[in-house]
């Protein structure tokens, strides 16, 4: 039997990742305690985890050193890698809106509307559907600040609770879709260790909430 | 100004890699060889127009572009099979079947950071038969090839692109439609069959054959199970044809070599029939594709059925080395190196080496020290030192 191993990135969708995979049988809840190690296994050493940064999830497996991983499906349109995107796992659930000013939409049609996002390829892609010119902007983190300081008109990005938004006087002003953790699967892998990963994919889609 | 960095997507072959890649190389030619495939090299450079006219699934922005004296826009070829087909319409359709191999460089504008821009790829491509046994032809074909380059642990994943053509059929979508949804099966995407299923309000028996879709692969079990849920004839035509195969595989001893997925398919109008791919825990992307694309040739004036596979050489030799199974060459190295004064002794035995067959390498005028040197460097190699008439072999 060949070792299995997933991609997953620190925080709350690992959390879920966790509790899913127990409630499949999967021993891992140590893979969660407070460690430097970037490498874990769960108590029967049939699964190998890895922790990566979110946005590199499916690099890990596209490139089949990560057989299976688990990532938002914000994190799969911006990359898009050639994996099986096997699964909703329905946690991790937000949605990925334009958010900025009360008019933050309104710019005068004469002037270039300025997008700030962690998502460009995302935002080229809907901008481009939409036949609107837009200056793209890269951001990393802490997005909202782009139309706060004036750096952009509105932000691409994704919503929880909207709490941060509220705090900081800003609105959605769009709702794009909706976003939640996906199963992402090497299309190599799904069949060269099929014996494993088929039951695998199974078990977890009878799981989820 | 000197700029010693390469563009991107492109690779110096050195010693070894080019050592192991042309070991790898004769070993599939002889495999094209024993099954009567002759060797033909179409031209680096065409016409764009040859690659992006008709749903040939190859984007304009995949190519390298450039422009020719007169205007016209030329491209550097992306694969082989169209430039073959091209070949094969206009000047090979005499006598059937047409058995071609070949070997050499493609070259795609690859936007990703980690892919090949220049890539060689072999391949094999039979032209003129439709018959299930010109399939059984080419799928031992690929596994000869991938078993005469030493590679142990592979499959051959085999689908065909009827099965779900036939389910589409029943739909009556149009081609925008019927392109999404050949997407997400592609992509294995369970939700986004969900999501398209109600769009376009799939009826339930469909439905239910295209969300078991992402799983419906593995050994040759799912291909009997599905044959008894088909709901038409061009379904049942494309799973009667994998069951054809299968048969013919096992019974000559090819079974344990092959998988099936019936939801391998990419693009709605390439392929006509089975689809395949070569894999191997060693390496993360396939090592060979193919397939038949019995509409290709019409669009060059000939209306013949074909089908064949492309090796991608940088895979194959990427996974052998995983596997550590590369072939990087451990024969014998000899080297001469002389005193000054005793080039003709040095010579002379260089001469008498390789009348014997051997590979001598001169290494033009030496000193022991420094023959002493390159020998812990490289232990295997047989160092000489010639001084007068003495020939000293250096320990």
């Amino acid at each position: 039997m060949s070792e299995i191993t997933i991609a997953l990135s620190k925080g709350r969708l690992a959390e879920h990742a966790v509790e899913l995979f127990e409630k499949c049988g999967i021993k891992c809840k140590n893979i969660l305690q407070p460690t430097r190690k970037l490498v874990l296994f769960d108590d029967d050493k049939k699964y190998r985890f890895i922790f990566v940064k979110p946005s590199d999830v499916p690099t890990y497996v596209e490139h089949g050193v990560a057989d299976i991983g688990v990532c938002g499906s914000d994190t799969l349109n911006e990359e898009d890698k050639n994996i099986y995107e096997m699964l909703d796992l329905k946690f991790g659930a937000c949605r990925l809106c334009l958010a900025g000013k009360e008019n933050g939409l309104n710019k005068p049609v004469s002037k270039t509307l300025i997008v700030a996002t962690k998502y460009i390829n995302t935002a080229k892609k809907l901008f481009q559907e939409r036949e609107i010119n837009v200056e793209l902007i890269k951001l990393n983190g802490s997005v909202e600040l782009g139309p706060i300081v004036g750096l952009s008109d509105i932000i691409l990005d994704i919503v929880e609770s909207g709490k941060t938004l509220k705090e900081n006087n800003l609105h959605i002003l769009e709702e794009i879709c909706p976003v939640s953790a996906r199963l992402v699967v090497n299309k190599v892998s799904l069949k060269t260790k099929a014996e494993q990963i088929k039951p695998f994919v199974k078990l977890i889609a009878e799981n989820i909430e | 100004m000197t700029n010693y960095k390469l563009p991107k997507g492109v690779q110096d072959s050195l010693v070894k890699e080019c050592y192991a890649k042309n070991k790898v190389t004769e070993k599939l030619r002889k495999a094209f060889l024993s099954y009567g495939y002759k060797e033909i090299a179409p031209p680096t450079i065409e016409y764009m127009n040859l690659f992006t006219e008709g749903s040939k699934g190859i984007s304009v922005k995949e190519l390298f572009k450039f422009t020719d004296n007169d205007g016209s826009i030329l491209a550097l070829r992306p694969d082989f099979t169209l430039p073959i087909a091209r070949i094969v319409a206009t000047k090979l359709s005499e006598e059937l079947p047409v058995k071609l191999c070949y070997f050499g460089n493609c070259f795609k504008m690859n936007e990703k950071e980690y892919s090949y821009r220049e890539f060689y790829q072999a391949g094999a491509e039979l032209i003129g038969s439709d018959s299930l046994y010109a399939d059984y032809e080419i799928i031992t074909l690929a596994i000869k090839c991938l078993l005469s380059s030493g590679l142990k642990d592979f499959q051959i994943d085999i689908g065909n692109v009827g099965y779900v053509k036939g389910i589409l059929s029943d739909l009556k979508l149009d081609t925008e439609a019927e392109e999404e949804i050949i997407s997400v099966i592609g992509k294995k995407n369970m939700l986004g069959l969900k999501e398209i299923a109600k769009k376009y309000k799939i009826p339930a028996a469909h439905l239910e054959l295209l969300n078991e879709l992402p799983l419906t692969f593995g050994d040759r079990e799912i291909l009997l199970k599905a044959e008894n849920k088909a709901l038409n004839s061009i379904s049942k035509e494309a799973l009667e044809r994998l069951i054809s195969l299968d048969k013919l595989l096992c019974e000559s001893g090819y079974g344990k070599y092959v998988t099936y997925d019936l939801g391998l398919i990419n693009s709605i109008s390439y392929y006509s029939g089975i689809v395949f791919k070569g894999i191997s825990v060693h390496f993360g992307s396939p090592l060979l594709s193919g397939g038949r694309y019995d509409n290709l040739l019409a669009g060059f004036g000939k209306d013949l059925p074909a089908i064949g596979f492309a090796v991608g050489m940088e895979h194959l030799m990427l996974a052998l080395d995983y596997a550590g199974l590369l072939d990087c060459g451990d024969e014998k190295e000899i080297f001469v190196g002389y005193k000054k004064g005793s080039e003709k002794k040095a010579f002379e035995i260089c001469y008498d080496y390789r009348k014997k067959g051997l590979n001598v390498s001169l290494l033009f005028e030496q000193n022991v020290k420094n023959l002493k040197k390159l020998k812990s460097s490289n232990p295997t190699g047989e160092y000489i030192y010639v001084e007068q008439d003495k020939a000293e072999k250096i320990l």
